[in-house]
């Protein structure tokens, strides 16, 4: 959507039952953790997309899905789109072992979850999540 | 008085009781003259038994009803905050129509033993106007039984009030000079509080439409909008070939909001005739009317269908309407028409709000433009994916289906073939691009192709899904894509199955039980092939007679905030539920179960039964 309708400037968010999609950055000693949560789909996933490029330009990335709870066809193709990318360009890009269950079902049953870099150790290894 | 009131009340010449009240009225000095003389000739004027007034004091903010003498009862006040129909006509400038004590006892419960004991079944409270449209008070009538209040009736009611606001403005005049001032601040404070409401209005207008989708949709929108706020009922017409086609119709009142849409796609108006709509539309200019039904009235030929239309326009109101083209570049887009039952004619004020409003959808008529050209575009080329046959043969029954997304542009992913790869040898496939719109449905229809052409050639399936990898990844660099293909033996019930990181089939035997198949996935299509070890599985099961195999892309198990084991459950129950009936029914079953629920993405379902003859 185009933003130059002035008429635009009065759209109310509406937040409903969804839980918001959130970024948030953390460092540690040796990588930056991007922490994402809420639903990761067609509404959301740009953003993050430019987020992951953006701080796996400066060194290492863990992703960490621990709090996501929704990740849709979109999703994985931006995370296969971040592989690929990360082997031409040398990227150091892992992702925490801690999975929500429908996100761990999306990824078997595409046949990906063994084709991530997954680190099971990491700031968020206490997975307390089903 | 003008020619027009004279026009109009000569139409009533048969009706002696409303001359009456006309001369009475027009005698009265003072506003307890004009209460008199509507309490005495008012009813009978109205075809009831009842009628008195009320005044709004604006300086006081109270109304006096003021009762026929006879009635001793005398005069009431009440605050203009008060929950009784005067007040609340005065408030809203609208008529409060209570057609029976049902309706009375549903809106002014406290009033109804009062209006019971007084004989009264129907109560109608219609605003008193000057001629400038302020109110100034307002007029109600009784009947002594239940009133359909059809279109004659209101307007007959109609004209009562417009006399009865006449006078009164006059005598008030008469009496109060220094009124007038106030009369001026109130009005002022009034225009104040219009503004605001038109204000929030278009806020409000604008965040209802914000992400709709198709024309249609805003169309209807906005023709709730209007009458919401500022007229009666409402009609949206667009260019279609040679004529004006409706496309929204809305009424404030819900019972009339019924008939309004009624209107949609009936009664077109060719560009060459001359209702006042196709004036509108050559010249793109906004035009307003005194009697909107009347005159589009006046303009029908003598058809049958004219006549009901005519008709229909009565009913809905035939009061001030006004007409306005909403514009997208240079182009007239649509035809905006609202129109008020009775009351004050539109502003100029009103008609530069009305004009704001066109502008404000005519901005969001580009976005769903666009967005619906896209999606015609990605359509078509799935359409033109999709094979137009499937193949019959003996042993093996085959239906398919597919629904795209309902919203938006989220259309062209999915994709589902079947061809004979040899006599009694059958493949069948489903895939799903990820990504939407035009570039997928664009990929899907070249690697469905290309699949094809591999299978074909043979190379197998989990060569033919290897190779087809790699022409994606060179091809379309960023894309992926999630495919199953099977190889039945129509004599032997053989299966052979390999998936590229889509969901396995659910096979369901003769005797209903289900299962869905196991096995480690492969990565999806346009990354498999980077990695040998990557490469897809083919798995082998013997199919009884009687076995039924289902092919299915996400959209059939994905759903926000269900976990996917969960969706697959969902889909194993619905396919054993609808193992009795042949594979087509039993297809469009599960699809409409399933769209049923919610539809954010295209579905497909391929059912293959083992053991059929054709």
């Amino acid at each position: 959507m185009r933003a130059r309708h002035g008429a635009r400037l009065w759209c109310v968010v509406v937040s409903g039952m969804v839980p918001p999609f959130s970024l948030a950055t953390s460092r540690t000693a040796d990588q930056t953790v991007l922490s994402v949560s809420g639903e990761l789909d067609i509404a959301t996933v740009d953003e993050f997309a430019a987020a992951a490029r953006e701080q796996l330009a400066t060194g290492p990335v863990l992703l960490d899905f621990h709090d996501l709870s929704f990740m849709d066809s979109s999703g994985l193709r931006a995370l296969i789109g971040l592989l690929r990318e990360g082997e031409q360009k040398g990227w150091s890009l892992t992702v925490g072992a801690c999975l929500q269950r429908n996100i761990k079902r999306l990824l078997e049953m595409t046949g990906m979850l063994h084709e991530l870099p997954l680190q099971e150790e990491g700031p968020t290894s206490e997975c307390s999540r089903p | 008085m003008s020619m027009d009131d004279h026009v109009e009340i000569a139409a009533f010449t048969d009706e002696e009781a409303v001359w009456r009240l006309a001369r009475a009225l027009a005698s009265s000095l003072t506003p307890s003259d004009v209460a008199e003389a509507l309490a005495h000739e008012g009813g009978a004027a109205a075809g009831g038994s009842f009628a008195n007034m009320a005044v709004l004091d604006s300086e006081s903010g109270r109304v006096s009803v003021m009762h026929h003498s006879a009635l001793a009862t005398g005069m009431e006040t009440y605050d203009l905050t008060a929950q009784v129909p005067a007040c609340d006509a005065i408030r809203s400038g609208l008529p409060v129509l209570l057609a029976s004590d049902t309706e009375v006892g549903d809106r002014y419960p406290h009033l109804l033993a009062e209006i019971q004991a007084a004989g009264l079944s129907a109560r109608v409270s219609v605003p008193l106007r000057s001629a400038d449209d302020t109110t100034i008070g307002a007029a109600g009538f009784g009947w002594p039984t239940p009133q359909d209040f059809d279109a004659a009736q209101l307007r007959r009611v109609d004209l009562i009030a417009q006399l009865t606001g006449l006078a009164l403005e006059r005598t008030i005049g008469h009496t109060d000079d220094r009124r007038n001032s106030e009369l001026q601040r109130s009005r002022a404070l009034d225009e104040a509080k219009q503004a605001n409401a038109r204000l929030r209005t278009l806020a409000t207008l604008s965040s209802n439409l914000t992400g709709v989708g198709t024309q249609a949709e805003i169309y209807h929108r906005v023709s709730r909008a209007v009458v919401e706020s500022l007229a009666d009922w409402c009609t949206v017409v667009v260019p279609v070939g040679e004529e004006l086609v409706r496309v929204a119709g809305a009424h404030r009142d819900p019972v009339l909001d019924g008939l309004a849409k009624r209107l949609v796609g009936a009664y077109p108006h060719h560009f060459s005739g001359p209702s006042p709509g196709v004036v509108v539309y050559r010249s793109a200019h906004q035009l307003a009317f005194d009697h909107l039904a009347q005159d589009i009235i006046a303009d029908l030929d003598d058809s049958v269908a004219s006549a009901a239309y005519g008709r229909t326009l009565q009913i809905l109101g035939d009061g001030p309407g006004l007409i306005t083209p909403i514009m997208t570049d240079d182009h007239v887009a649509a035809v905006l028409t609202m129109a008020r039952g009775s009351g004050p004619k539109f502003t100029e004020d009103d008609a530069a709000f009305v004009r704001e409003l066109a502008r404000t959808v005519a901005s969001f008529l580009d976005d769903a433009r666009h967005v619906e050209t896209q999606r015609e575009i990605a359509t078509a080329l799935q359409d033109a994916a999709l094979p137009k046959a499937l193949p019959s043969l003996d042993g093996v029954k085959i239906a398919a289906g597919y629904r795209a997304a309902t919203a938006g542009i989220q259309v062209g992913g999915d994709w589902y073939d079947a061809f004979e790869l040899e006599p009694g040898r059958i493949a069948l496939v489903v895939g799903d691009v990820a990504g939407h719109g035009v570039q997928a449905a664009a990929v899907m229809a070249q690697m469905r192709n290309t699949l094809r052409a591999h299978l074909f050639a043979p190379f197998g399936l989990s060569e033919s899904l290897t190779r087809l990898s790699r022409l994606l990844a060179t091809q379309e660099p960023d894309a992926f894509a999630t495919i199953i293909c099977i190889e039945i033996d129509s004599r032997s019930g053989e299966l052979t199955w390999a998936s590229a990181g889509h969901p396995a089939p659910i096979v369901v035997s003769g005797d209903g039980t289900s299962a869905h198949l196991g096995g480690d996935a492969a990565p999806p299509v346009g990354w498999m092939h980077t990695n040998a070890s990557r490469q897809a599985t083919e798995h082998q099961l013997m199919l009884k007679p009687g076995d039924r195999v289902l092919l299915f892309t996400d959209g059939l198990i994905e759903r926000r905030g269900i976990d996917l084991g969960i969706g697959i459950a969902h889909l194993m129950i619905q396919s054993e539920q609808t193992r009795g009936l042949g594979p087509e029914e039993a297809c469009e079953t599960i699809l409409r179960d399933v769209l049923a629920a919610s539809h954010e993405d295209d579905v497909c379902l391929l059912i293959a039964d083992f053991g059929a003859s054709v």
